[in-house]
């Protein structure tokens, strides 16, 4: 499937407040993008109309050839488990649950098709991000070991886009690097398009292009193709 | 699917707790209830089987009843012995005992009366031992706790009664054991009526003595009565109806006493209806709080592209465990309550209270269907949450 992402002519208000406003915006398939901005700028706007959490007031988001906006909530929460990996500044584990359990939850919720073999590719993928005890209560993780769960839920049914809102931003300077450092090597493996929000500069620098919002001006940006070079912001 | 349910069980299990704990009782009582004056209701009417009639002095029929039949101690207007005479000798009567009430041994009611009455006129024997042959010897209820040869002095009233006193001078010996019997008279023990007379007549020894089996005015508390037929009992019953003598068939009387307490049946009916409603309602609003609680839960794993459905299904099935949980513990606890205070109740009185489910019963476990389906309100609210409001709570 073509993994594109189009948005045209698309506005996203609150009552009276334009948030986001965007005239033209195509990520390509397998394009590594930050997008940065101050708070408030709309980032995570901008992400949750692209993930289909939020819908656009006016205009068109289009996955390859599907038009999200077109569908209603229920059907984008099925794409977007189908289609897309999130992964959020606060982990949302769910409690109580292992290691393993969280990353299968989703799953086993109706996300996607189980598929083959889903719980030893979940061991492997949480073995690749250095979590040793796929049985430990996720209750007891460090925050940094809590992202990499997080990390290993969005990748396990490797999805074509992954969105991050922030990932690093809620962990220590160690953490944070390695769990960059994991995001964009393992969204590199699949091939998958990577959109981060990102505060962090040392992760924007692994991206190929960078977008930077602020509040109130239209966005008109087109990133193809990467050739691996870095962003230039 | 069920991790996740014992996940969540686990994590709020005070708030479960409380909950359950609610619906249980409120289960509980209703059965409680339900079952309680059924037992009542039976036992007490399974006691008075072997009372036919009963004729006593004018008066209420209840009180003659009680006393009589559950022995419950409380002054009874007497008659006098020419009537317990006129009615052994009357054509549509089988047999008849007189029956002498007021002392007692500890928990054990003394009842004078004769042979005839225990042994159902020679119809059965004692279970053990030999009848009373003079005034010095008694026969025990199967519930007593003296055995044959024993000796006891009687009070005379029930031990705690203020003008309560020891008939010091009269001693009786055990001689036999009466057969086991569903009623109050199993706790009784029973002695000759001349040994009460007797008794109550000590300072004037002499006038027993010498008018022993003359006195037409000797005090009795009342007659039991088996009429040879139906319409005889019928017949008996309307001839001493008359006059300053009372006569009822105990059956009848229970029939009017469970008539008054029909409505207090009634009243207890609709109290454990409205402990039901009010479980449900308790139900509904520990799910909105339970639900609110989860909500940021509930709205990640639908970021995660969890289906709404089955979320739907599981907070239902989660609320619904919780139902069923509690009503069982209810059921449980209100017929082991039910079991005790009958057991109780028993002891005291002398005869069993049956603690049964009816068919009629299934009603009960109506609560469940209709808590699940009032349960699917809550769980319907799994539906509304916004999902991008949460996400976005936890963006910078
Ligand atoms: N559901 C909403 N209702 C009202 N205002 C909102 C809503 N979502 C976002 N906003 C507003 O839109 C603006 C952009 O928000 P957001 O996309 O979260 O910014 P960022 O992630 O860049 O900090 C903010 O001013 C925020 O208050
Ligand atoms: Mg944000």
């Amino acid at each position: 499937m073509n993994r594109r992402i189009l948005v045209k002519e698309a506005v996203v208000r609150f009552g009276p407040q334009t948030v986001l406003d965007i005239s033209r915006l195509a990520i390509g398939q397998s394009v590594r993008l930050a997008v940065m901005g101050e708070s408030g700028s709309g980032k995570t706007t901008l992400l949750n109309i692209l993930s289909g959490l939020e819908n656009v007031s006016s205009g068109e988001v289009w996955w390859g050839d599907m038009r999200l906006d077109s569908l209603n909530a229920f059907q984008r929460d099925r794409f977007r488990g189908r289609n897309a990996g999130l992964v959020l500044q606060d982990f949302y584990l769910y409690p109580g649950l292992c290691v393993l359990d969280n990353v299968l939850l989703p799953t086993r919720l109706g996300a996607a098709a189980e598929g083959e073999n889903l719980e030893e590719r979940a061991r492997a993928l949480l073995d690749q991000l250095g979590l040793q005890r796929p049985r430990q209560s996720v209750d007891s993780l460090s925050r940094g070991e809590k992202q990499r769960v997080a990390i290993a839920r969005a990748l396990l049914n490797s999805p074509g886009v992954l969105l991050a809102d922030e990932p690093t931003a809620s962990l220590d300077a160690q953490n944070s690097a390695e769990v960059a450092e994991l995001l964009v090597a393992l969204a590199r493996e699949r091939g998958s398009t990577l959109i981060c929000v990102t505060h962090d500069k040392a992760l924007a620098a692994r991206m190929d292009f960078c977008l930077e919002l602020s509040k109130g001006t239209p966005v008109e940006a087109v990133f193809e193709t990467s050739a691996g070079t870095d962003a230039e912001c | 699917m069920l991790k996740l349910i014992l996940a969540d069980f686990k994590r709020t299990w005070a708030a479960n707790l409380l909950l359950l704990t609610l619906i249980a009782l409120a289960t509980g009582f209703s059965v409680f209830v339900h079952l309680e004056e059924r037992a009542l209701r039976l036992g007490s009417a399974r006691a008075a089987e072997a009372f036919d009639l009963l004729i006593g002095a004018m008066g209420s029929d209840t009180q003659l009843v009680l006393s009589t039949v559950y022995l419950q101690s409380a002054p009874l207007a007497l008659l006098d012995r020419k009537h317990f005479d006129d009615v052994e000798k009357h054509p549509l009567t089988e047999w008849a005992a007189p029956v002498a009430l007021g002392d007692s041994w500890f928990d054990s009611p003394l009842v004078g009366t004769t042979p005839t009455l225990l042994t159902r006129n020679g119809t059965r024997a004692l279970a053990q031992g030999r009848m009373f042959a003079n005034t010095q010897e008694a026969v025990i209820g199967a519930r007593v706790k003296l055995k044959i040869g024993d000796q006891f002095v009687p009070l005379h009233g029930q031990a705690g009664q203020f003008d309560a006193h020891v008939h010091e001078s009269v001693r009786y010996i055990v001689v036999g054991v009466l057969p086991p019997e569903d009623n109050a008279w199993s706790r009784a023990i029973f002695v000759p009526i001349e040994a009460v007379w007797e008794t109550h007549h000590l300072g004037d020894a002499e006038h027993v003595r010498d008018e022993d089996d003359g006195d037409e005015h000797a005090p009795i508390s009342a007659i039991v009565v088996k009429p040879k037929s139906i319409a005889g009992a019928y017949q008996l019953r309307d001839l001493y109806r008359q006059g300053q003598t009372l006569a009822v068939f105990p059956a009848e009387v229970l029939t009017k006493m469970y008539a008054t307490l029909g409505d207090v049946r009634t009243i207890l009916g609709k109290i454990s209806l409205a402990a039901e409603a009010l479980a449900i309602l308790i139900l509904i609003a520990g799910a909105v709080i339970h639900l609110r609680f989860h909500a940021r839960q509930i709205a990640a794993l639908r970021a995660f592209g969890a289906c709404a459905h089955t979320i739907f299904i599981l907070i239902w099935l989660e609320l619904s465990l919780l139902s069923m949980l509690g009503m069982v513990f209810g059921v449980s606890f209100g017929f082991l309550g039910a079991f005790f205070v009958s057991h109780e109740i028993s002891a005291q009185q002398g005869f069993p209270l049956p603690v049964v489910f009816e068919r009629e019963d299934w009603k009960l476990l109506l609560f469940l269907p209709v808590a699940s389906i009032a349960l699917l309100l809550p769980a319907s609210l799994g539906y509304r949450y916004s999902v991008a409001r949460y996400m976005r709570d936890s963006g910078a």
